[in-house]
Formats: C-alpha cells, sequence, structure tokens
C-alpha cells in the first residue's frame, strides 16, 4: 500500500503545473525565449543528472544540503541539476573552441533544490536564462543587463529595480582590510558579510546604496586609490548602461554593492532584479570568469537567470490567444473549419 | 510579500510591551483591540502583526512581514538568512549550559556524545561541534528544566535571565555559551526594495533610544 504522503504529495523542490497554471508558464517560457532569439541566443540543453563530483567544489556547503543526490549503479554520486549555469559551464568548457568565440546560448530548464518539508518556500523550480562567453569587461555585462531589462519589460511586471554590486570593488577593500587574496575561507567571509550588510564600519562605501550618480560622487571621495581603481570598469558599465537603457530603466538602476549574488562563482559585476510584491529576487545575474576553467575552457563570461517560478502570480495570467471553438454541423465539418482557422494563423479547437 | 504596505512582525509577549513603547516614542502609536493579533499604526506607516516568537523568522522569510523583532537565538534556530539591521537595547540574555549541582562538566571531554536537552537544538549542536565536542541534541519546546530533573539528560542549554529557575530545580550554570540579542531584521529582497523608508525608520528608531 502507498503511504499518502508519497501518493498526494511530491519530494520538495518539485511541483506540477496544470491547465492554467502550465498555460501561464509556457506563455513565459515563449516570451523569454523569443527575446532572447532576438538577441542573437541559441538554444541550449544541459543534462538533467550528472556527476556530483564535479561541481563540488563550485557549489557552497548551504546548496550542497539543496541539491538533491543519488548513487548510479557503479557507485558514482550523482546530482540532479540545481544550477543551470553550473551544469551548461561543463558543457560549455569541455566542448568549445577559441575560434567559436563569442558564444550566445539561452536556456530554460527545471531545476530541482529540495526544501525544508515544512517550510516549502522558494519556488525555485525553473530557470530561463542566457549565457555570454568570450566577451570581456563592460561589454559583456552592459550586453546580459540590456537583454535582462529587456527579457523583464517583456514579462510586464509591476515596478521592477534592478541591483548592481561588484565583487571586484569587494575584492579590492578586502585587500585593504589586510584579507590575502589566496585565503579563501577570510576572502569567503568577507564578502559575506558584506553581503548580509555587515560590511566593516570603517569602509561604509560596502554599504552603498543608490543611483549611479550617487555612486559615483560616492567612490570619488573614498580615500583609498586601489578601491577607487577597482571601480572604474564598473563605473564605465554604468556609462554603458546610461547610453544603452532607456530612460524608466535606467531610473530603476541601484548600486548596490550589497548585491553580490547567493552563488561563490560570481567574480565582477553582479545583479538581481526585485519587485515590489515579491520576497526573493526574480533575476540574478553577474560575471564568472573563472567558473569555465574549472571545466578545461578559460573564457570570460557573463549571465543571467529568471526564476520563473517566482514571477508574481499575475504575471502573463491572461491568455493572450485563446483557441475559438471550430463550428460546424458535424465532426468532419468542424475539422474543416478547424484546418481553415489554422492556415490562416488562427488558434481552432474541436 | 502580499502587499507593499510596510509589515513589521512583533513577538507576543515582554518584547511586544517594550517595542511598542520603543515605537511611541518615535511617534508611531500601534492601535491593538483585544484578542487582535495586526495592529495598525496610527497614522498608517506601517501594520504590525503580533506572532509567536518561534514563527516570526517564518512570516519574516516568506515576505509576509518585510521587517521582524526578534532574538538572535530564535534567528539562528530558524536556518533563514536575514538582513539583522540594528540591535535593541532590550531582551539582551544569556544562553547557559546548565545541569544539577552534583554533576559535573567532565562528560563534556569524556569523548562519547554528551546529551543534552534544548529548545535551541540547531545553536547547541553547532556550538558544541565547533569545539569539536559531540553531542546528542533532545528537541524540548518548554520546561527545559525538567529534562535533568526527570533524567532525560544530564545537561540543558537555555536562555538564563536571572537564574531563579534554575535554582528552583536545584540546577546551575555550567558554562555561559554566549549572549542572544534583539535584532531588527528585514527580508532582503524587502528591504532592497524598499531600503530608504527603512534606512529612514531606522534612523527615527535610533534617535529614539
Amino acid at each position: 500500500m502507498v503511504q499518502a504522503h508519497r501518493k498526494l504529495g511530491l519530494p520538495t523542490g518539485t511541483e506540477t503545473l496544470q491547465l492554467r497554471e502550465a498555460a501561464r508558464h509556457r506563455r513565459i517560457s515563449t516570451v523569454l525565449e523569443r527575446v532572447f532569439s532576438l538577441w542573437g541566443y541559441n538554444p541550449a540543453e544541459t543534462p538533467l543528472i550528472d556527476y556530483f563530483e564535479v561541481y563540488r567544489r563550485l557549489i557552497p556547503e548551504h546548496a550542497i544540503k539543496r541539491t538533491y543526490r543519488a548513487v548510479d549503479r557503479q557507485g558514482e554520486i550523482l546530482a540532479l541539476r540545481s544550477d543551470t549555469t553550473l551544469f551548461l559551464a561543463k558543457q560549455l568548457g569541455l566542448h568549445l573552441r577559441e575560434e567559436e568565440l563569442p558564444v550566445r546560448v539561452y536556456y530554460n530548464d527545471q531545476i530541482v533544490r529540495a526544501e525544508d518539508e515544512n517550510n516549502p518556500s522558494n519556488n525555485e523550480f525553473q530557470q530561463a536564462g542566457i549565457e555570454l562567453v568570450g566577451v570581456p569587461g563592460p561589454e559583456g555585462e552592459a550586453e546580459a543587463i540590456t537583454i535582462a531589462w529587456e527579457a523583464i519589460s517583456a514579462l510586464e511586471v509591476h515596478a521592477p529595480v534592478m541591483h548592481i554590486g561588484s565583487h571586484r570593488i569587494v575584492h579590492a577593500a578586502a585587500a585593504v582590510a589586510g584579507i590575502d587574496k589566496t585565503d579563501r575561507d577570510a576572502m569567503d567571509s568577507f564578502v559575506e558579510s558584506v553581503r548580509t550588510r555587515r560590511a566593516p564600519a570603517d569602509a561604509p562605501i560596502l554599504r552603498f546604496i543608490g543611483t549611479p550618480a550617487e555612486f559615483r560622487a560616492a567612490i570619488a571621495a573614498v580615500s583609498e586609490a586601489s578601491i577607487r581603481e577597482a571601480a572604474e570598469p564598473f563605473t564605465a558599465l554604468l556609462n554603458l548602461l546610461e547610453q544603452v537603457l532607456p530612460t524608466d530603466s535606467f531610473a530603476a538602476i541601484r548600486v548596490d554593492l550589497s548585491e553580490l549574488g547567493s552563488q561563490s562563482y560570481y567574480s565582477d559585476a553582479a545583479f538581481g532584479v526585485y519587485l515590489p510584491s515579491t520576497n526573493a529576487a526574480i533575476l540574478r545575474g553577474g560575471r564568472y570568469d573563472s567558473l569555465l576553467a574549472s571545466f578545461g575552457f578559460d573564457a570570460p563570461s557573463v549571465g543571467f537567470s529568471i526564476f520563473t517560478r517566482k514571477l508574481p502570480p499575475d504575471t502573463m495570467r491572461a491568455e493572450s490567444d485563446p483557441a475559438a471553438p471550430a463550428s460546424g454541423t458535424d465532426f468532419a465539418g468542424r475539422v474543416e473549419y478547424a484546418r481553415e482557422g489554422h492556415r490562416a494563423g488562427r488558434r481552432v479547437s474541436l | 510579500m502580499t502587499n507593499a504596505t510596510m509589515t513589521i512582525a512583533l513577538p507576543k509577549g515582554r518584547l511586544f510591551d517594550k517595542t511598542r513603547d520603543l515605537l511611541a516614542r518615535c511617534g508611531y502609536e500601534l492601535e491593538l483591540g483585544e484578542r487582535q493579533l495586526v495592529a495598525r499604526e496610527r497614522n498608517g506607516r506601517f501594520r504590525a502583526i503580533l506572532v509567536k516568537n518561534a514563527d516570526l523568522p517564518t512570516y519574516v522569510h516568506h515576505g509576509i512581514a518585510g521587517l521582524g523583532i526578534c532574538g538572535s537565538d530564535v534567528i539562528y534556530e530558524s536556518g533563514h538568512e536575514f538582513f539583522e539591521l540594528m540591535t535593541l537595547p532590550f531582551g539582551a540574555t544569556r544562553i547557559c549550559l546548565a545541569g544539577p549541582k552534583d554533576v559535573g562538566t567532565d562528560r563534556l571531554t569524556e569523548g562519547g556524545p554528551v546529551p543534552i536537552a534544548s529548545k535551541y537544538a540547531r545553536f547547541t549542536r553547532d556550538y558544541f561541534h565547533s569545539r569539536g565536542i559531540p553531542v546528542s541534541v533532545i528537541h524540548l519546546n518548554g520546561s527545559v528544566e525538567l529534562a535533568p530533573v526527570l533524567g532525560l539528560t544530564p545537561y540543558i542549554v537555555d536562555l538564563v535571565e536571572t537564574g531563579g529557575t534554575l535554582k528552583a530545580h536545584d540546577l546551575e550554570v555550567k558554562e555561559e555559551l554566549g549572549q542572544t540579542e534583539v535584532k531588527l531584521i528585514a527580508n532582503a529582497a524587502w528591504y532592497k526594495y524598499h531600503f530608504k523608508e527603512i534606512e529612514s525608520l531606522i534612523a527615527e528608531l535610533t534617535a529614539a533610544l
């Protein structure tokens, strides 16, 4: 006899979508894939299961607890896909060649992250996003952010804001604080303190949140030259964004040096998009220049993921193209009517 | 989050009274009817929800409340991550290892897992493991002092204010493990979106301390 909790429930971190919700999810996917495709990105598929060992050192401890693992028939420990960026990085790292760069790919994949059975809350079931490989510096980051904004705009969510931070600036501040960059534990601890807004009181710049203009003034007033120099690519990125983003989008950009992403592989700019009505970022991205090197191919990379199941429930709720019922006196007549509609590009159901 | 009104989760009991006084000093009067658990600030700046202490992090984590006032012990036990924006000048207390007066602390160094009862199971496990001491933690929801009295475990880990409850059960503090403080916490996404409003409130609270 099947236990009731198995019959009625699902393992944590996964979900089933039915009818209207499945249709809404598909509409969101279609909108995003169209944006990514228009910007010249090609679809990529990542494996659902891979060897855990490959990713072990790239996954922070808290995320390891959330990674579903299994043992295969040869005794290998496997991991279910919990982060598309990581799984994609391995595939790109193994198969890319220098002459193919830059490479632009997008994905729209299910991910599985275990949750507390008594407190499921994360809705991290699906990631749609892009990876841009082979474009270093502010232009690569500006490309990713431009597309991120366009994707968010296409979803017509209400009043989004984007927070952008910089690992490079934080690392420069860590060096000023005497932290050796090869001491990974100390560096991780410093980054964590900045990310959770517990940055050292003697480095107030690390708690900065404000407009790009306010940031330019604040960074110019920082006394340590090494921090000001580290901020130069970041201010160049802000200048590019000011040129290319629509005015209302740029007005919704906030420099936030605690915005460092939740993954340990980010290496420079990191960004997140927040809404007034959600309890977590709906989009996260950034630069991770050393990630592909972990898999054998060293190339600068930048990208972002939208957690599509974190979007507010009213996103793409309205059916944009409902199917009309076929008319006709009998079945064959209704089929003919429907085919005629299909030839004209209309949705018609029997 | 269910709406964009600033919502603060407050714990029922003494911390609520102290927080209410602090807010009143900032000019924010909470209107709370008898047996009601949702209070409106008279000027409409925010609303407060009264929840059980241990449930408070859950409400903030899910974004039902953007802000909360909560003990660091409860925050730690929740396992959730918050922005800790401010330490409030009340409610601080000690978290201690305690046991019967006639039981020493030798068992802590004897090697085997040390049985300890506590409401603070996560803290207890992490604290002793960080010192290389294996422990076997039994989680209790209250009246922890009974555990050594009835022979469930030789030790407990609990908050100790005056020590009166321990004394009444013939127990004593064996070791102070740390201090707990009352924190103003925020859901990170809520803070990021509403940081100006929240920083303004923090400035007012700080000025009123």
